[in-house]
């Protein structure tokens, strides 16, 4: 069995000792884990860590300047959705509407900042695969989304409420499932090259 | 009207905490095997109802049925039904497709949490999982702190340790969950048993200091074999998810 078919991976936590060990081993200098034999860890172990990893950092892997960017065109579509009467609306205008948001997200993907936005686009592609395996791993977009959403895109915790939960939410959704538009070029990786 | 507003704050509920179809069938809450979680959120009653604790007290009287008086088929509530079919469902499955509360509104709230009597020596594993609570949800909120903690590292580790190892004859592991959690925030800070100079270096730092510690280059291949650099992300990160992709448990 692969990582990405194992029942619930990253909404079940891991061992808390194992975790704080790789932790350790994550933040000791030279190698800062380059090398890290995984013998004897589980893949919840792997995903405890690097929950805990992104949301140690200071700010969300979406930086909180860029909050209101990438919330607005989910926003925008909400809008439109609210004011259509009783919900009806054609599947052409919901195709418009979705040609409309993947471009919109697109440049939002542009405008970060170079690491984060190279961050963004690994981790989104991580979490499409998951996704994609959702009939064996049980983790569809929407449960990754809620296990992530706090790591990639939020405000400052105190100025969260539902309904900023919620459009944050959204956002990963959506760019879990159009992952695809939002490679910009990143096929095939090399990452093992300087591990 | 008051039984369906009920029952769809309830699904929005389950949305919240992380908790999903899989966890809870039949209307009984279950927690995986071999994990509690820290949420402190369900509550049992008669050993299979369940329902969120309910964060808003003023609902609670509203519609708080026995057993006897909501008719189960093999489905579910008889009026489940007729509450998928009502507007307010229907446009909450369409924006959400995991929407969909099989427990409803069945249950007192203050009943007896999953917690409730157990020491710490008898939980195999325990986590700490950030759930999507905030200020504005809770009528008490003057009573919690809502900053977040400054580091991962606030928790005791070799508590934590100790707990998990479940060291019978212990004085430690007979304290109850409340008293741990107490001792986690009183002393912020203290608990912290790892070099934290090097900590503070690759966690709870801005991205861009983590990653000018500890980064790994990601290399692009065209179609032509070229390689091309894409970007740098975090050791941390990149071993995560190669295993996680490749080598699985």
């Amino acid at each position: 069995m692969s990582g990405t078919d194992a029942e619930d991976v990253f909404a079940r936590s891991g061992h808390a000792a194992r975790i704080a060990n790789l932790q350790t081993v994550f933040t000791t200098p030279d190698r800062y884990g380059r090398g890290l034999d995984w013998t004897g860890y589980t893949i919840y172990d792997a995903t405890g860590i690097l929950l805990r990893y992104l949301k140690s950092l200071t700010e969300p892997v979406i930086p909180y300047h860029c909050y209101d960017l990438f919330t607005r065109p989910i926003l925008a579509h909400q809008s439109w959705y609210a004011s259509q009467p009783d919900g009806q609306t054609t599947q052409v205008m919901e195709d418009e509407w979705h040609t409309k948001l993947v471009r919109a997200y697109q440049d939002c993907i542009r405008e970060l900042p170079p690491l984060n936005r190279q961050l963004l686009v690994y981790l989104i592609d991580l979490l499409a695969l998951f996704a994609s395996k959702s009939d064996s791993n049980k983790m569809t977009s929407n449960r990754l989304a809620c296990t992530f959403n706090p790591a990639l895109v939020s405000r400052k915790p105190a100025e969260m409420d539902e309904t900023q939960h919620r459009l944050a939410q959204y956002v990963i959704i959506f760019l879990i499932e159009n992952q695809d538009h939002f490679l910009i070029g990143m096929t095939e990786t090399e990452e093992a090259s300087l591990l | 009207m008051i039984a369906v507003r009920m029952a769809a704050y309830d699904m929005s509920q389950l949305e919240q905490k992380n908790v999903y179809g899989n966890s809870i069938i039949g209307g009984s809450a279950q927690v995986h095997q071999g994990d509690v979680y820290l949420t402190n959120y369900y509550t049992y009653q008669n050993g299979h109802a369940a329902a969120p604790l309910n964060t808003r007290p003023g609902n609670v009287d509203a519609f708080s049925p026995t057993e006897d008086s909501v008719q189960r088929n093999a489905r579910g509530f008889a009026f489940e039904e007729l509450l998928m079919n009502s507007r307010a469902y229907r446009s909450a499955a369409h924006n959400n497709t995991d929407a969909f509360s099989v427990i409803s509104s069945a249950g007192r709230t203050a009943t007896w949490s999953m917690l409730s009597g157990l020491s710490l020596s008898e939980m195999s594993n325990i986590a700490i999982l950030a759930i999507p609570v905030y200020a504005t949800d809770l009528n008490d909120k003057e009573g919690y702190d809502f900053e977040p903690p400054r580091t991962e590292a606030t928790i005791d580790q070799p508590y934590l340790a100790q707990s998990s190892s479940q060291s019978p004859g212990s004085t430690r592991s007979k304290r109850s969950v409340k008293d741990w959690w107490k001792q986690i925030h009183k002393t912020p800070g203290t608990g912290l048993q790892l070099d934290s100079a090097s900590t503070d270096r690759i966690f709870a730092v801005a991205l861009r200091e983590s990653i000018i510690h500890a980064n790994v280059t990601i290399l692009l291949r065209n179609d032509d074999e070229e390689s091309s650099i894409f970007g740098y992300i975090p050791v941390i990160v990149a071993k995560c998810c190669i295993f996680l992709k490749e080598k699985g448990k």
